[in-house]
């Protein structure tokens, strides 16, 4: 069986135990979305509010907030293995792993495709076509190439945060919450504009960590603002290549725990 | 009462064994502070509508939010789901 199909098994095992408990699946999926939903509400309030936020209107905050939370949602609905991890190092489990001749990369991935993750995807979605329609893009083709690839990126891009922090309980054994800080903390950030941060913030998410090289660029570009010297296309594959290349670091450096 | 006690000072203790997650979990919240101030800045700055309420008190008040949210994880931590899962309530463990 090649890597691929396999990796497909998995995904319908994973997707028809899920759907063993349906009403399960259904209410976390309300919840997501109206947990999601009401976080939207925030922003349109303060919208309301103060009437527009420096130089962006509602709608272009629109099309932000509802790309980061689409992104967001497939990344973690396809790097679920990875987030839950850190337990298979902390318990040994991940002996069982090393011990079967498949990588270890397609073997976590295929844990579980995360199906209530829908409930943000919708709620972004819904935000994005809201804020999409107004602002007037995503009608040509270049349009909807670039939108893809801002896609992709984003989706590589935070599965790469996912799985670096998968990685660091290789070396620390417990999973270490600074980067959610990095994977939530990042959409939370990447729902606004990054001009709107302080100037350190907003030079961490171009050079450290490329989430701003990732989107808000791009996203830029989009919308006809401000013109950048350069348009990062592949920053988001490339990050992930960073992290596979520390994943493993981490296998090699991993040595099993307990007595 | 004092089961109860006991039972929170076990778990703190657990969650104060690896000593750089604990530190990290906190450095977590206050980057979430720094985003919502930012955020409130941003708007406060952009200042076409005026409102009653000062930009001041809005971080006063973010900020404690932020130092005591840990305290939700400790006190309401996701440990239910797994002892049912795993059919532990009936020990009581």
């Amino acid at each position: 069986v090649s890597g691929l199909r396999l990796y497909l098994r998995y995904l319908a095992v994973s997707i028809r135990a899920q759907l063993q408990y349906k009403v399960s699946f259904a209410l976390y999926s309300l919840g997501t979305l109206a947990v999601t939903g009401i976080e939207f509400l925030g922003m349109w309030a303060l919208f309301a509010r103060f009437g527009g936020l420096l130089n962006w209107t509602l709608e272009e905050a629109c099309v932000f907030y509802g790309l980061a939370n689409m992104i967001f949602a497939c990344a973690d609905a396809l790097a679920r293995g990875f987030d839950v991890f850190a337990q298979l190092v902390k318990s040994g489990e991940f002996d069982t792993v090393l011990i079967r001749p498949r990588s270890t990369v397609l073997q976590i991935a295929g844990k579980e495709l995360t199906l209530r993750r829908v409930g943000r995807f919708a709620q972004g979605l819904a935000v994005f076509i809201y804020g999409a329609v107004h602002v007037g893009i995503a009608i040509n083709w270049a349009d909807l190439v670039l939108l893809a690839l801002v896609f992709v990126n984003g989706v590589c891009f935070f599965m790469a945060i996912i799985a670096l922090q998968a990685a660091a309980s290789f070396w620390t054994v417990e999973s270490l919450e600074v980067f959610n800080s990095l994977s939530y903390g990042g959409v939370a950030s990447a729902q606004y504009p990054l001009n709107i941060y302080q100037e350190y913030f907003q030079k961490f998410f171009l050079f450290v960590v490329p989430l701003g090289a990732v989107m808000y660029i791009p996203v830029c570009t989009l919308l006809g603002r401000a013109a950048f010297p350069g348009l990062p296309l592949f920053a988001g594959l490339a990050f992930l290549v960073v992290a596979g290349l520390v994943w493993r670091l981490g296998v090699r450096h991993y040595r099993s725990t307990g007595s | 009462m004092r089961p109860y006690l006991s039972i929170l000072a076990m778990r703190f203790k657990t969650s104060i064994q690896y000593r750089s997650a604990a530190v990290a979990g906190y450095v977590t919240q206050m980057f979430f502070g720094i985003v919502m101030v930012s955020v409130l800045g941003a708007f406060y700055a952009s200042g076409r509508n005026g409102t009653a309420v000062p930009l001041q008190s809005f971080v006063n008040y973010i900020w404690p939010l932020q130092a005591f949210w840990i305290g939700f994880f400790v006190l309401a931590g996701g440990l239910m789901l797994q002892r049912v899962r795993r059919k532990l309530v009936v020990q009581g463990g």
